[in-house]
């Protein structure tokens, strides 16, 4: 066996009092949880539970940067500004957390995130999937056992995860999404219908969820405008699905308070919806157990999956998949590639990631150059190429030429 | 040497129960998954990261059948035989055709169909201990598995309302071994 190492629970944690956090980096609102005196509570930022991910002026930008650069530029000065809010409000050093990020999110936005923790002076445990987190509340809470399907409206950002939830054991058997759709969207088409600036939008989305009209706007008149991209959520979901028995519908972030989505949920899947805890707070209540959970050797046995399938550019661009999407982390892949002229010095590897069959319909990860192949006839040289991706997601790439042992790689980032 | 079968302490065999094998899985991941190892040493951390990839590959290559198959069949190579490469063809050929969601419906059904008829035929090759007839149909499952796929992501993508181009396959040789664009 290759591996000697205790039972798990055998090593005690460092300091088993020390206090672990738990961060929803949600891209509107950002929640901060912990586990203290055996209770999950949320720590309140300057006095508020949800704090808002990027001040005015940053908005905008969002978009336009997309989602790596939002995660490195702002989201370090965020979390520094959480860890030391949080360490005011408990009156201790945090240094270690749970961050979640959405299941749908990108390889270098994984990375970005995990850097940007670091920068802000925080370890990270794991990167957890938001709503693999969400379902860890819902199971601490109601006992929920067997497969449930978890529907994650976000405020930028739509997840959808399939998953088994058993005795002592968390099993991702899908993931879907969008990441470029969710509650801010809702209000942008609003704001448009009604010439109204994005605050009043967002204030009309919300109070429809609680009265039948708004003097601009009914409910029903809401529901036809925002019914093309609640369709779109349905189909998605029913594509991550696929026909498996469900027992209940989990619903996460604040978009799922919209009664007639909830509605259409019902009554597209026949499904219960539970939405008994907080939908801006689950995340961050789930992530703070599990961090809690983690350090202290005690949790449940989470298994993930990767949401995209990565894979390396070949003649004609090509995308030839190494890893295939929901495939169980951690993971690592290997595949031997040659050369297609004689006496090839160099080969480049272009590593993507995504569903396409060709490179261009796939997302650009990093490149690479392997240099020294000895001079050998076409389709002679021997190039072993390793994927490996780890438990929070994130992959590296190593080519190996297996007649001078020459090899390099890289590690995604952003 | 990488051996599903005894990460899992299991005898070689193509019948599996899948219920027992999951939960081997659970057990298996409870005591190595990185998890486990997060107030480890770098290097205990390391190890769990590869036994655990290890454990969760194991587990994929065991719970499908055809995988299975294949690692049960490794001796017995076999190419597709004049008349299964007809057959192929000659529904690769009627796919493209296909315009009306329904139409595709009918053919995915069809294909269905004759995926499990020789999935069952498959199984009884193995408990008669048939192999060069297992790897025969092995060969035209492998080949039902990916129009089988094909056909659900043209569905998914009509759906979707995007356009997918049909031919692709015809690039990569047998192996999977191709040559990744030179930097010269």
């Amino acid at each position: 066996m290759l591996l000697q190492i205790h039972e798990p629970g055998q090593t005690p944690p460092p300091h088993s009092d020390e206090l672990v956090l738990g961060i929803d980096l949600g891209t509107t609102n950002s929640v901060v949880g912990i586990v203290r005196n055996g209770k999950t509570e949320i720590i309140p930022i300057e006095g508020a539970r949800l704090t808002p991910s990027l001040i005015q002026g940053q908005k905008s930008k969002k978009r336009l940067m997309g989602e790596e650069s939002l995660a490195t530029e702002i989201s370090s000065d965020l979390l520094r500004h959480l860890k030391i809010k949080a360490e005011e409000y408990m009156g201790v050093l945090l240094t270690k957390a749970v961050i979640t990020v959405p299941a749908y999110f990108s390889e270098r936005a994984r990375a970005a995130t995990r850097e940007a923790a670091e920068m802000a002076g925080l370890t990270v445990l794991r990167l957890l999937n938001e709503p693999t987190a969400a379902a860890i509340a819902y199971n601490l809470e109601q006992g929920t056992e067997g497969l449930y399907l978890v529907y994650d409206l976000g405020g930028g950002t739509f997840d959808v995860s399939l998953l088994r939830m058993e005795k002592g054991v968390f099993q991702v058997l899908a993931v879907g999404g969008d990441t470029q759709l969710g509650g801010d969207d809702f209000d942008a088409l609003i704001a448009t219908h009604l010439q109204v600036d994005l605050p009043t939008a967002t204030h009309i989305k919300e109070y429809l969820s609680i009265q039948e009209a708004h003097e601009k706007l009914t409910r029903k008149e809401l529901e036809t405008l925002l019914n093309p991209l609640i369709d779109k959520t349905l189909q998605i979901c029913e594509a991550t699905l696929k026909n498996n028995p469900i027992e209940k519908i989990i619903l996460v972030g604040g978009s799922t308070r919209m009664p007639f989505l909830q509605e259409a949920l019902k009554k597209k899947f026949q499904k219960e919806v539970l939405s008994s805890l907080n939908p801006d707070e689950v995340v961050a209540l789930g992530a703070a157990h599990h961090a809690h959970a983690l350090f202290q050797g005690t949790g449940k046995l989470l298994l993930d999956v990767t949401p995209f399938s990565l894979g390396l550019e070949t003649l004609g661009g090509f995308m030839e998949k190494m890893i295939g999407r929901n495939t169980p982390l951690p993971c690592i892949a290997s595949q031997e590639f040659t050369t297609y002229q004689d006496n090839q010095k160099t080969i480049a590897f272009s590593v993507f990631q995504g569903e396409g069959e060709q490179v261009k319909d796939c997302l650009f990860l990093g490149r690479f150059v392997l240099e020294g192949i000895p001079p050998l006839p076409a389709g002679k040289a021997r190039v072993k190429v390793i994927f490996t991706l780890d438990a929070d997601g994130i992959l590296s790439v190593r080519a190996h030429e297996q007649v001078t042992g020459v090899s390099c790689g890289i590690q995604i980032t952003h | 040497m990488f051996d599903a079968f005894e990460i899992f302490s299991l005898p070689p065999s193509y019948e599996i129960d899948l219920e027992k094998l999951t939960q081997t899985y659970f057990d298996l991941q409870s005591k190595t998954h990185p998890d486990r190892f997060i107030n480890g040493s770098p290097r205990e951390r390391e190890l769990s990261e590869s036994k655990g990839a290890d454990i969760n590959k194991a587990y994929q290559l065991l719970k499908d059948p055809l995988s299975r198959a294949e690692i049960l069949l490794s001796e017995f190579k076999k190419e597709p035989s004049f008349e299964s490469l007809s057959e192929q063809m000659a529904l690769r050929e009627e796919l493209e055709t296909l315009k009306e969601p329904i139409q595709r419906e009918v053919f995915r059904k069809k294909v269905e169909v004759l995926f499990l008829t020789k999935e069952k035929a498959l199984e009884i090759f193995f408990r008669e201990e048939k192999f060069e007839e297992a790897a025969v149909v092995l060969v035209d499952l492998k080949y039902l598995e990916k129009l089988r796929e094909k056909t659900r992501h043209l569905e998914e993508a009509q759906r979707a309302d995007v356009k997918v181009p049909l031919q692709s396959d015809k690039k990569r040789d047998p192996d999977g071994a191709c040559a990744p664009q030179d930097d010269e």
